[in-house]
């Protein structure tokens, strides 16, 4: 209780609650430009927490992700592109119902959806985190090794084109984290005798060039093109009869969505379009979904912030990014000397209650501001892209350079983006690869401590209950898909389609 | 739930290709998938996997029989066998459509890296007010006044912000002379 008050007692202090508020509303901008999501918005600003307290730099890493996360139901709603891919399946039907002319109604319903979902999940954090830090404490390096191969083979089902390029793509960035000279041995790898690759890649420059650069890339054939975007009547709270109809969607789509964030790597899209799913199979309306249900808004919206709490669940009781901003938030616990797992909370009594808080203000307050003016925020997709992405550019530029005052950092920032691009063409996902190298060093030492351990044989991981348990778990999430496909096809020659699809 | 799939596509991916071959596409003239991905990556893994050769070996006590190439080629091994998995899911699949990069694309990546090339001339603020004036005129935004005060006020701001704030130096290149 001692350890709440005091958490209390620092998230309302004025000069953190105005950084709480502001990131909030950075976040809700942020989010509300399409093509710029909560990932990159946390990315973006990561350099410039090093100028903040480590408690206050999390709280505004954690609001930016709450405020990113609704942001893209927005645009989503308004002018059918979402803001941030989590916010894809908001389109659906949001779009459908502002062309209707009910696009404050359909706002209103995302916003409380959102803050419902994201309040959900965070109750869920402070009872989870704390019991399944309990639990790693029995975790020695063959179970953390164990624990991130599991958090790799969820790379498998995230987002994007192909699981098997996902993979690669996390791999690639375990990679890249063993650039550098080895703490043990003392032998540089693949540094190509640049003496500043001595201490490895910096983690933040090509999360910076991965995310922000390949995106500008990536849009620049399109920002001539204007998107048509429709008049918001006034944003208003949704009636009873509306909450009747959601309210189990709603509920639904919370236990979702925390369930999904808190697996390791997944994140927000996957539990909004299972939210949508669900929303559209439970519906008595379901005929009706993608014309501008109202519990195609709410099914989703819930679903994808309830993922934000979730995913800050194993993020900080394990140190394995539950999503793609997790990730970031991770390396942001990690630049201001803070390492997640069990100890995080002995050292850091109050680091989770304040985080608890930070989110909790941050949902009540894009509420209120999603509430108030979501009809201002709306005019954020007016601010001309000729004008935007050269900005975006600038603040890579700055970050990159920021946290090492090294000008070296903006050429591997570059350098990751032109990848990035080419990556993307070919259908790798940025957020694998971040994943991978946020998780390189812990994957690298654990197998290493494991395999001395073992005296280098690799049999003596199946010894182990948890570790075992894990790999079994890697290998559900590796071969489920397939299998699952590999049934369904030969299954599908004798049931009818219409069976499959429900 | 088709529709939903196809949303969660981010802009610039392409979908899964597989299927019947296109109309203007004969039977026999059938490529394969990722194919010349799949060996760009391996042919990658082969030269990384050279590079571990080159690490040198240390005394079985001060590596604690894990030498430094150990993990770098259970990585560069676990690579090659996803890539060659990669190659055989994709074997006589239509390969995706990825639209050419247009132009514009790479007018804004050769500007990007010149921009930045010019950081230890100029330095940081005065590179940012380039890039602010070159993108736009790339992008055919024809309001030059606009563009002329915004490549004024962004280095400005970020001078504003980031130098007097929270005193961060930039480069300043030869324009400290």
């Amino acid at each position: 209780m001692d350890a709440f008050l005091v958490a209390a007692g620092q998230m309302l202090d004025p000069y953190t609650l105005l950084l709480i508020a502001a990131s909030t509303l950075i976040g809700v901008l942020i989010g509300a430009l399409p093509g710029l999501s909560s990932t990159m918005a946390t990315g973006l600003l990561l350099p410039f927490t090093i100028y903040l307290e480590p408690v206050s730099a999390i709280a505004v890493l954690a609001a930016l992700y709450c405020g990113g996360t609704y942001g893209g139901s927005i645009t989503a709603i308004l002018i059918n592109t979402p803001g941030a891919p989590p916010a894809a399946a908001t389109a659906f039907d949001g779009y459908p119902m502002a062309l209707r002319g009910e696009a404050g109604r359909a706002l209103g319903i995302a916003t409380v959806s959102s803050a419902i979902g994201g309040i959900f999940s965070l109750v869920v954090l402070l009872i989870a985190a704390p019991a399944l830090a309990t639990l790693a404490y029995r975790f020695g390096p063959a179970e953390y090794f164990a624990l991130a191969v599991f958090g790799l083979s969820m790379l498998a089902s995230i987002s994007g084109d192909s699981a098997i390029k996902n993979l690669i793509g996390g791999c690639l960035g375990v990679f890249l984290s063993t650039i550098g000279v080895t703490l043990t041995t003392g032998v540089e790898r693949f540094t190509f005798g640049v003496p500043e690759l001595y201490d490895g890649i910096d983690f933040i420059p090509v999360l910076i060039g991965l995310f922000a650069v390949s995106e500008l890339l990536s849009q620049s054939a399109k920002i001539g093109r204007k998107l048509e975007r429709l008049v918001v009547d006034a944003v208003k709270l949704p009636s009873l009869d509306d909450f009747k109809r959601c309210a189990a969607t709603i509920l639904r789509s919370c236990g979702i969505g925390t369930f999904i964030g808190i697996l390791p790597a997944e994140g927000g899209t996957i539990a909004s379009m299972i939210g949508y799913n669900e929303a559209r199979r439970w519906s008595k309306h379901r005929d009706r979904f993608g014309t501008g249900e109202v519990e195609g808004i709410a099914g989703p919206e819930a679903a994808n912030n309830a993922a934000t709490g979730g995913a800050m669940v194993p993020t900080l009781a394990l140190g394995i990014p539950g999503s793609g901003t997790t990730a970031v938030i991770l390396g942001g616990l990690l630049l201001h000397g803070l390492r997640p797992g069990p100890y995080l909370f002995q050292e850091q009594p109050t680091l989770l209650y304040s985080i608890f808080i930070a989110m909790l203000i941050a949902n009540v307050l894009f509420l209120i501001f999603g509430l108030a003016g979501a009809k201002i925020f709306a005019r954020v997709s007016l601010i001309p892209p000729t004008f935007l992405w050269p900005a975006v550019l600038a603040l890579c530029i700055v970050g990159a350079y920021g946290v090492n005052q090294s000008v070296l950092d903006i050429y591997v920032m570059l350098i990751a983006g032109l990848i990035g691009f080419v990556l993307r063409r070919f259908g790798f996902s940025p957020a694998p690869i971040i994943m991978g190298l946020v998780l390189g060093t812990l994957v690298e030492n654990s197998f290493s401590q494991s395999m001395i351990i073992f005296d280098q044989d690799w049999s003596q991981f199946l010894g182990r209950p948890i570790a075992t348990s894990f790999f079994l778990l890697a290998a559900v999430g590796l071969f489920y898909a397939p299998a699952t496909k590999l049934v369904r096809r030969r299954w599908g020659r004798r049931i009818p389609a219409a069976a499959i699809e429900d | 739930m088709r529709g939903a799939t196809a949303m969660t596509q981010h802009p610039g991916e392409a979908g899964e290709g597989g299927g019947s071959p296109s109309p203007d596409r004969p039977e026999g003239r059938l490529r394969h998938r990722d194919l010349w991905l799949g060996l760009g990556i391996l042919g990658t893994c082969a030269v990384l996997y050279y590079q571990t050769t080159t690490f040198p070996s240390v005394p079985a006590l001060l590596s604690q029989n894990v030498q430094a190439s150990f993990f770098p080629r259970v990585l560069i091994f676990t690579v090659g066998f996803l890539t060659l998995l990669l190659i055989a899911f994709g074997w006589h699949k239509r390969p995706d459509r990825q639209p050419a990069v247009k132009p514009v694309t790479l007018l804004t990546a050769v500007l990007t890296a010149g921009g930045i090339a010019l950081i230890p001339w100029i330095g940081v603020l005065a590179a940012v007010g380039v890039l602010a004036v070159s993108l736009p005129l790339l992008w055919r935004d024809k309001r030059h006044a606009a563009i002329a005060a915004y490549a004024v006020l962004l280095p400005a701001s970020i001078y504003l912000l980031f130098t007097l704030v929270m005193q961060v130096r930039f480069p300043t290149g030869l324009l400290a002379l």
